[in-house]
């Protein structure tokens, strides 16, 4: 193998992630190794992952480097970064909230990625803390497509069992089959309060509790819409639910700002054709009204600029995870100055770009997982 | 309609509402055409893969095609993309060719990795093992090799299968087969079957012209293969230069 093995990052339940390094140019990696079942052949996430992860070439995505598959086992290949979402709330959020600066370059950075997916016809169906990658530079990449489809082959299974509860749509809750990219967009939503509070924003125990957890906060719809909704996918099944009125989000999440409120309301409609687009809403006010934003100075990593797509500036040092183990950043990153990708790679392998996680299918503590059935 | 010629069958504009049966039909004749043609090169050793069996199977592709249908319940998208992984393969590994020797293991390595890749339900390896009539692990090794020969690139669009869906229809060998007028039929239809329509000159289906990936000794007529898809015309242009390579 071209890869040195270094130590185990994670283990999932179908594959174990090990930090790695290449023996041709001595980049950092991470090796995600999946063990071959000999009725199962290759796993049908493992296809699903490298079919569509080899085409989504884009800053906010994991890149797959390569695939190595032999009769045991395969293994793949991906940029490494150095921690989740989740881990990355933990360490340097108070109490996991992140400050209002950090929430929305990584909020653009999701949504700028997840655009992407949707433009290439790919669904995700997991977006989640545990399924976000950061790196040290502050860049925010989608990783774990395993249960990721394609949608512009019209199939006709649908599986309904997708995405982790806590940051399923109320659709697919309620059984719909004919979903599409709002999907991904109500996981951002989850994600997006998520960032601001730091705790999910609805936690329920099973699909029913979920459903009543998030009525509860944006209001039982109307009958109206969940007769439309029930035309628009006849397979939902709607049962009576307590009428809960809807709640003033400031008040659920007194951190956010009125734009990111606005935001908010538009990712979390209960009817998915409601919903914004992950590319709309890139240009919501919460992200263009620059002057409103930027009052907010706590803590917080360095703003980020607004020549996006790169918005992102450096952690400060004490905020980067084992601060030790590294030099000081490079020069020209300290800067907002666009450097050549092949340029800062080779920076940043001089800076001893270093430890923390690859695309870990991280099985952590919410109840209930998507799972594709067999 | 045209109920002047008895056989004619009509079908619908949109691949998806075609019925199954119809489909595995149209594909199998497709396949029986592109074997019977790659099957008067003869084998070098160097051309051999793990896709070829020692003799051709005993079960025609067409009842291979309905017993996998009927066992694995695949979806008409996977079936139909098939043609395209030909294609594909054709084009990356020009060695390669689809012969009553390949033929069948080619197409339950390409049902097993469509279903798994693109399907939300789909068989586990042992049963589509089963039902292709091999073992589990020549299977999973089939799997592999056909990964590794397209690349992982499994996916396309939906616009590509239904000018493969035309493609068959057009090109059947025995011309029974005609599609609905798009208006003349409430179910979906889309805007390259509407184009495709159109743009064919002559729709009486007597047209009798040779599937773009096949070979003619004339010159195919330049109409018709112009229409034929990037990757068909790779195939032929594969084809052809292994055709001058293996028959000095």
């Amino acid at each position: 193998m071209n890869y040195v093995q270094l130590e185990k990052l994670g283990e999932g339940t179908y594959a174990t992630v090990y930090k790695g390094r290449s023996r041709t140019t001595n980049e950092i990696v991470a090796l995600k190794e999946i063990h071959l079942d000999a009725e199962e052949g290759t796993p049908s996430t493992a296809i699903r992952e490298i079919s569509l992860m080899k085409e989504l070439k884009h800053v906010n995505i994991v890149r797959l480097h390569d695939v190595i598959h032999t009769e045991t086992k395969l293994v793949l290949i991906f940029e490494f970064c150095e921690q989740d979402l989740k881990k990355y709330m933990d360490q340097h959020g108070e109490r996991g909230a992140l400050d209002p600066n950090t929430v929305r370059s990584f909020m653009y950075q999701l949504l700028k990625g997840t655009a992407f997916c949707h433009e290439n016809q790919v669904l995700h169906r997991d977006l989640k803390p545990q399924n976000l990658l950061i790196n040290r530079k502050g860049e925010l990449k989608l990783g774990d497509f395993g249960l990721a489809r394609a949608f512009g082959v019209p199939v006709n299974t649908f599986s309904n069992e997708v995405v982790t509860l806590w940051y399923r749509a109320p659709d697919v809750l309620l059984g719909s089959r004919t979903y599409s990219t709002s999907i991904d967009v109500w996981s951002c939503g989850c994600i997006f309060a998520e960032m601001i509070s730091g705790l999910p924003l609805f936690r329920g125990r099973d699909n029913n509790d979920q459903l009543l957890h998030i009525m509860r906060i944006i209001g039982t719809p109307s009958q109206q819409t969940f007769d439309k909704m029930a035309k628009e996918s006849p397979e939902i099944q709607i049962k009576q639910y307590p009428r809960y009125p809807k709640q003033d989000l400031r008040a659920v999440i007194p951190k956010a700002s009125p734009h990111a409120i606005d935001l908010l309301e538009r990712l979390l409609k209960f009817d998915p054709t409601e919903r914004i687009s992950a590319a709309e809403a890139l240009s919501h006010p919460y992200f263009t009204a620059s002057a409103a934003n930027t009052t907010f100075t706590v803590g917080s990593m360095a703003p980020p600029a607004f020549t996006f797509p790169h918005p992102h500036g450096l952690p400060p040092p004490q905020q980067q995870p084992q601060a030790a183990a590294y030099s000081r950043p490079p020069a020209f990153m300290t800067n907002n100055v666009p450097v050549h990708p092949a340029m800062q790679q080779q920076q940043a392998q001089a800076a001893g770009m270093g430890a923390g996680f690859g695309s870990v299918p991280m099985h952590f503590n919410p109840p209930q997982f998507g799972h594709n059935p067999r | 309609m045209e109920s002047t010629v008895p056989e004619r069958v009509e079908l619908p504009p949109a691949f998806e509402d075609v019925p199954m049966d119809d489909l595995v039909e149209l594909i199998a004749d497709m396949l029986e055409r592109l074997m019977s043609h790659n099957d008067r090169i003869p084998l070098q050793p160097e051309s051999l893969t793990r896709f070829h069996s020692r003799s051709a199977p005993g079960i025609s592709i067409l009842d291979y095609l309905k017993r996998i249908v009927r066992f694995t319940k695949v979806e008409k998208a996977c079936l139909l993309i098939t043609l395209h992984y030909i294609d594909q393969i054709c084009a990356r590994v020009p060695l390669f060719t689809l012969s009553s020797l390949t033929c069948h293991r080619f197409i339950i390595a390409a049902v097993t990795v469509s279903s798994k890749g693109l399907c939300d339900v789909f068989c586990n390896n042992a049963l589509y093992a089963k039902v292709g009539g091999i073992s589990v692990g020549e299977l999973n090794t089939l799997e592999r090799e056909f990964l590794r020969m397209i690349e992982w690139t499994i996916t396309c669009t939906r616009e590509l299968l239904q000018e493969y869906y035309i493609n068959l229809v057009r090109t059947h060998s025995t011309s029974k087969y005609t599609i609905a007028r798009a208006d003349s039929s409430g179910s979906s239809s889309s805007d390259s079957s509407d184009l495709e329509m159109e743009t064919l000159p002559s729709r009486p289906p007597s047209i009798n012209e040779p599937s773009a990936i096949l070979i003619d000794p004339v010159p195919p007529n330049s109409d018709i293969s112009r229409r034929a898809t990037i990757e068909q015309n790779m195939a032929f242009a594969a084809l052809q230069h292994q055709n001058q390579e293996t028959e000095p």
